[in-house]
């Protein structure tokens, strides 16, 4: 009788050393859950990941500190220009381990920009694979950023009051983003103007 | 007595395990389709000119006969139907993985026949090349552009479509705000409002004139 008990926990035995040996020899995960292909397609064709960049500068402006940019251009490009506060990870890097802590927030959004939105939205496919949560993609990138924040458009007179709105707001946005290079601009800004004196007309006085 | 129990409970317990693994693979789902490429490997060769087919050549698939490429158009069936680059087909992107439609364009790739994809943007377009890329598409290319403009091709789009190919990539836009020597510099800055009261101009009593 205790023989056969012995046996029983014995074959039980050596079946849970078995599938903990398969365990180990299962390939090892990352910390984030790959999302298969269909899964990605789903997320790929919705466009909820696109910011604009108003939404942006407001919230840089307020300083919201559940804010993280991600520059994902070369690390030259990054070096001559980049909006405050992004960390640098280029396109080609993105799928490298050691950049987990930059995209890993539970608490914060990452928001990936490049020059236009494409190379960004690659870089956010890639994430997304990854099984990154709370990344989105800046519509229309650094380009946009310089056309509409830096050099907005004043509205035809027609346009509605909302419109007016985002003028007046990218208008105050771009003094407050201008704060460094308006120095730059200063430092140029007499050679521009041009003393223009007036010169007298005068006045064809009648020869007698 | 209570020996047999334990056996009996014994036996029970592990045909109940095993019951449970074996549900537990039966059940397990089988993903239908499977990346290629890890996340690495996918990131290789998305720079613009080996990942995107220029105007030009565009223009030459469009009106070449030889069929060595393929346009596929991942806009939806109603945008399709109006209006589409002749010889295209339309794959809408949320389908692209229905078995048909995958295995048909499986199938071009393997024949070495070139898909080129296109979208109602560069987005869209890049969005179906990102994940055929993934899942082991060789022969493929997308057109970084939106339809409005590659529709122009034959008129004036083609110096659009030009532009647009640059602006990935191009500083320009920056540098005219970071760097001062740009001479664009001063026509984006916002001039000061200029307060010009017309003047009046005093009419100049022709004088004179003895």
């Amino acid at each position: 009788m205790i023989m056969k008990i012995s046996r029983t926990y014995l074959i039980l035995s050596v079946l849970l050393a078995g599938l903990a040996f398969v365990l180990v020899l299962l390939p090892k995960t990352t910390r984030n859950k790959e999302i298969q292909p269909d899964k990605l397609l789903i997320e790929i064709n919705d466009p909820a990941r696109f910011v604009n960049p108003d939404f942006i500068a407001e919230r840089l402006i307020n300083e919201d500190p559940s804010l993280q940019l991600v520059d994902v251009r070369t690390k030259d490009q990054f070096s001559k220009f980049t909006l405050p506060g992004a960390v640098n990870i280029p396109l080609n890097e993105m799928s490298n381990e050691e950049w987990d802590e930059s995209l890993n927030h539970e608490d914060k959004d990452v928001i990936l920009f490049s020059n236009d939105d494409l190379y960004a939205d690659q870089a956010w496919i890639i994430s997304a694979r990854q099984g990154y949560k709370n990344i989105y993609v800046m519509k229309g990138g650094l380009n946009l950023w310089f056309k509409d924040i830096l050099s907005p458009e004043k509205p035809s007179e027609t346009a509605s009051k909302e419109e007016f709105e985002t003028y007046y707001f990218r208008k105050a946005a771009a003094q407050y983003f201008r704060g460094p290079s308006s120095i730059i601009k200063t430092d140029i800004a007499p050679s521009n103007v041009e003393l223009k004196k007036k010169e007298k007309k005068i006045s064809a006085e009648g020869g007698c | 007595m209570a020996e047999v129990y334990k056996t009996k409970r014994l036996k029970i317990a592990s045909a109940i395990f095993i019951a449970l693994i074996v549900i537990g693979f039966l059940t397990f789902h089988k993903p239908l389709y499977k990346y290629t490429l890890t996340p690495e490997q996918a990131l290789v060769g998305l720079s613009l000119p080996e990942s995107t087919i220029g105007s030009v050549e565009i223009r030459e698939i469009i009106n070449s006969e030889k069929k060595n490429a393929v346009l596929v158009d991942v806009r939806n069936v109603q945008d399709y139907a109006s209006g589409h680059i002749n010889g295209a087909i339309n794959i809408p992107l949320i389908d692209i993985l229905n078995e048909q439609n995958y295995s048909h364009l499986r199938d071009l790739d393997q024949d070495q026949v070139n898909i080129i994809i296109y979208g109602k943007d560069h987005l869209q377009a890049n969005g179906a090349f990102m994940l055929l890329k993934q899942l082991g598409f060789k022969n493929m290319k997308f057109i970084a552009s939106e339809f409005d403009i590659i529709s122009k091709m034959n008129n004036d789009g083609l110096k659009e479509l030009q532009l647009l190919e640059n602006m990935f990539m191009d500083d320009s836009i920056i540098n005219q705000f970071v760097n001062p020597t740009s001479k664009k510099d001063s026509t984006t800055e916002d001039p000061p409002e200029k307060i010009t009261p017309v003047k009046k101009a005093k009419k100049n009593s022709s004088e004179g004139g003895c």
